[in-house]
């Protein structure tokens, strides 16, 4: 499909959501935790909700078999997490936490986190993990995936570590096609050191770098990360927006993005509109208008390629090389 | 891997033979990106990597380079890294990474002139910046080699060090190595009992269900208050002090009778050590003093070197950064006259130092 015109993946969705009631059989979130902590044992007992997909894979929504609870990929005893209240990374980090649960790729999944408030999720998850250089996950991620192809490389950073102090590794995976799966969550500043000016960044948008609003004759406009990898490569590359505002929409491009990679075609890139009430200094109803009203008018909510791409350089297009009429015998 | 055939004597350049020996050390991964004199080193190792299914990547940059060999290391590989000048400059920020996270890394540097672009083709203006150059506290081995057979010796051995220890390891030559010509014999490590990078537990993706089966490895490199990041360095510092004596290297002659020592590293240690003998056939009680390390530094065995010497003459193509590490050397251990002889960037002759200690040199 065209850059910019989206899919909303909603019909995909509609068939996802077979969860009508939010009480699952395990009881409240809390006896949930707990005997998640009990079972939690390197004795191995299978905890209660584990899908029948086990290690060999194959996609079992446990999501929806015990909704409200803590996906296993999760490390119940670093919970509660340190994210502010109402911080979009919780969200997103528990759409990958299921995704993972739900491919049953636990084992052999490596996840990396950048520096920002990404760090934080350094021991959210019971999947090895290396937390990295400020925009840096991305090489980090691709050396480990290069060493070890059969693992599921996942690569979390923030706007800034996506697009700004990182953007040249982000354009060479691309360029590359490095089989990997990018994360980015988009709340349009750099929050952790103090809500300064993004990528991201809306035009207008007051932030501690830029006190009057961003002035785009200054500054320039938002960049559109998806559509930016969509440029570089369209084969090969699974590229989707999501938003923290719409949870199943979200997993499912984060867990398309995660068999984007299983199947071995290319890079697979999700952002997420995500929050920051923190640095953007608004209430919760202020909070979810920005996200909701402003970034998602500046920022196109959908898939912008499918998986059905394929890079051809996989199935042996001809080469160029300008030696080549030499080698041919003229 | 076994490359040749017992010993062979082969004349090479430095920066191919680099590569054989990290190839003939068992490393199994290379990420590079192009920066002049060390080219060749991943010429070489992408032609060989071809031959014998090794790894192999060309990144973006040098950030992306030395990130990416971590990455390589932590799934389970045996990578290195080269650069030179500019690029060791962004190297610095992926080895800090491997400084703070004990990560075994080799990396190989071929100086240039410096700073800024200057030249692509010699100096020893890199030591401060391959023996400290990150923000901490430069808990790093460097050998600075002489020769061909150096080259090969001692990319060997830093893998051996760099896996036992779990210090970045350096082998820190210089364009003029990198490009000439030189013979050397290559050989199996095996074969001569020397001790290959220990294999070692990959640091993630090993077997099992992490959280279930085992705990999940977790890895990180910052720390939320002070006493955090104390507690985190300390074990590294006294494995640091406890490993030092045991790395350190040098190599001397004459001192002992000695009135003057000419103190020189890397390439220039060869002019030193000739103009020496040079001097001794002339009357002169000359001795050298060649730190192989640079880091730890010797201290203790040119202290006792230099014990009875009337002055050292330190050499250097550089504007100091030898006379640093010698001066805080001795501080403490021996109160010599320091006397310098600097060409920053430039080759130095024996003739040229026979001549200025000759002229009692100041």
């Amino acid at each position: 499909m065209a850059i910019g015109e989206p899919s909303t993946g909603e019909e995909d969705v509609e068939r996802l959501d077979h969860t009508d009631a939010l009480d699952g059989p395990g009881g409240t979130f809390r006896e949930a935790l707990s005997s998640r902590a009990a079972a939690q044992s390197l004795a191995g007992a299978a905890a209660p909700g584990l899908g029948s997909g086990g290690a060999g894979g194959g996609l079992v929504d446990t999501a929806a078999m015990r909704p409200g609870r803590m996906p296993q990929s999760w490390r119940a005893e670093t919970k509660p997490h340190p994210f502010c209240p109402g911080c979009g990374h919780g969200i997103i980090l528990r759409a990958l936490g299921e995704a993972v649960d739900d491919l049953a790729i636990a084992e052999r999944t490596v996840y990396g986190c950048d520096i920002g408030c990404s760090l934080l999720s350094w021991n959210l998850f019971n999947l090895d993990t290396v937390q990295t250089h400020h925009g840096r996950t991305i090489p980090v991620i691709v050396g480990i995936k290069r060493a070890r192809p059969d693992l599921v490389c996942i690569a979390y950073m923030g706007d800034g570590g996506a697009y700004a102090i990182g953007a040249q590794h982000l354009v060479s995976a691309a360029i590359r096609n490095e089989k990997i799966t990018v994360i980015v969550c988009n709340n349009t500043v750099y929050a952790m050191t103090g809500g300064q000016l993004a990528p991201t960044t809306l035009a207008g948008q007051k932030t501690t770098t830029t006190p009057d609003g961003r002035d785009p004759k200054e500054t320039g406009l938002p960049v559109s990360g998806p559509e930016l990898v969509m440029c570089i490569r369209k084969d090969g590359v699974y590229a989707a927006r999501g938003t923290v505002a719409n949870f199943r929409q979200l997993k499912l491009f984060i867990r398309r993005a995660l068999e984007h990679q299983l199947s071995g075609y290319g890079l697979a890139f999700v952002e997420a509109l995500s929050t920051c009430p923190t640095n953007w200094r608004t209430g919760p109803g202020e909070t979810w208008h920005f996200l909701q009203h402003e970034m998602a008018r500046t920022f196109k909510v959908g898939e912008f390629a499918g998986e059905k791409g394929r890079d051809p350089g996989q199935d042996g297009a001809a080469s160029s090389d300008p030696r080549s009429e030499r080698s041919a015998g003229r | 891997m076994r490359l040749v055939e017992g010993e062979e004597r082969r004349f090479m350049t430095g920066n191919e033979v680099v590569a054989w020996a990290a190839a003939a050390a068992g490393a199994d991964m290379m990420c590079g990106y192009p920066i002049t004199p060390q080219n060749e080193i991943m010429h070489t190792w992408a032609a060989l990597a071809k031959e014998h299914s090794l790894g192999f990547l060309q990144t973006e940059d040098e950030l992306s380079a030395g990130f990416a060999t971590i990455g390589a290391v932590m799934a389970g590989r045996k990578a290195f890294s080269a650069t030179a000048g500019p690029g060791n400059i962004l190297m610095q920020e992926p080895i800090t990474m491997a400084e703070m996270m004990r990560i075994p890394v080799v990396w190989i540097i071929q100086q240039r002139g410096g700073p800024s672009t200057a030249t692509v083709i010699y100096s020893q203006q890199e030591v401060r910046l391959t023996c400290t150059g990150g923000n901490g506290e430069g808990h790093r081995i460097v050998y600075s080699t002489a020769s061909h057979q150096d080259l090969f010796d001692y990319t060997i051995k830093a893998f051996a060090t760099a896996w036992r220890t779990r210090f970045p390891t350096f082998v820190l030559g210089d364009g003029y190595q990198g490009k000439m010509l030189e013979a050397l014999t290559l050989y199996n490590p095996e074969d001569k009992g020397l001790a290959l990078a220990a294999a070692q537990e990959p640091f993630v993706g090993r077997p099992g269900i992490p959280g279930r089966d085992r705990p999940p490895a977790h890895f990180r490199n910052t720390f939320s208050i002070e006493e955090e990041l104390y507690e985190a360095l300390m074990p590294n510092i006294r494995d640091y002090e406890e490993m030092a004596p045991t790395v350190a290297e040098f190599e001397q002659e004459g001192c002992e009778d000695a009135h003057v020592i000419l103190v020189a590293h890397g390439i220039v240690s060869r002019a030193a050590r000739e103009a020496a003998k040079t001097l001794r056939a002339r009357g002169v009680r000359a001795g050298y003093f060649r730190p192989i390390t640079l880091r730890p530094f010797p201290a203790t065995a040119l202290a006792d070197a230099a014990r009875q010497a009337d002055w050292l003459l330190v050499v250097e193509s550089a504007c100091g950064q030898l006379a640093g590490l010698v001066r805080e050397g001795l501080y403490g251990r021996a109160a010599i006259d320091v006397r310098t002889y600097f060409k920053p960037g430039v080759g130095i002759t024996a003739e040229e130092l026979v001549d200025s200690v000759k002229d009692g040199h100041r």
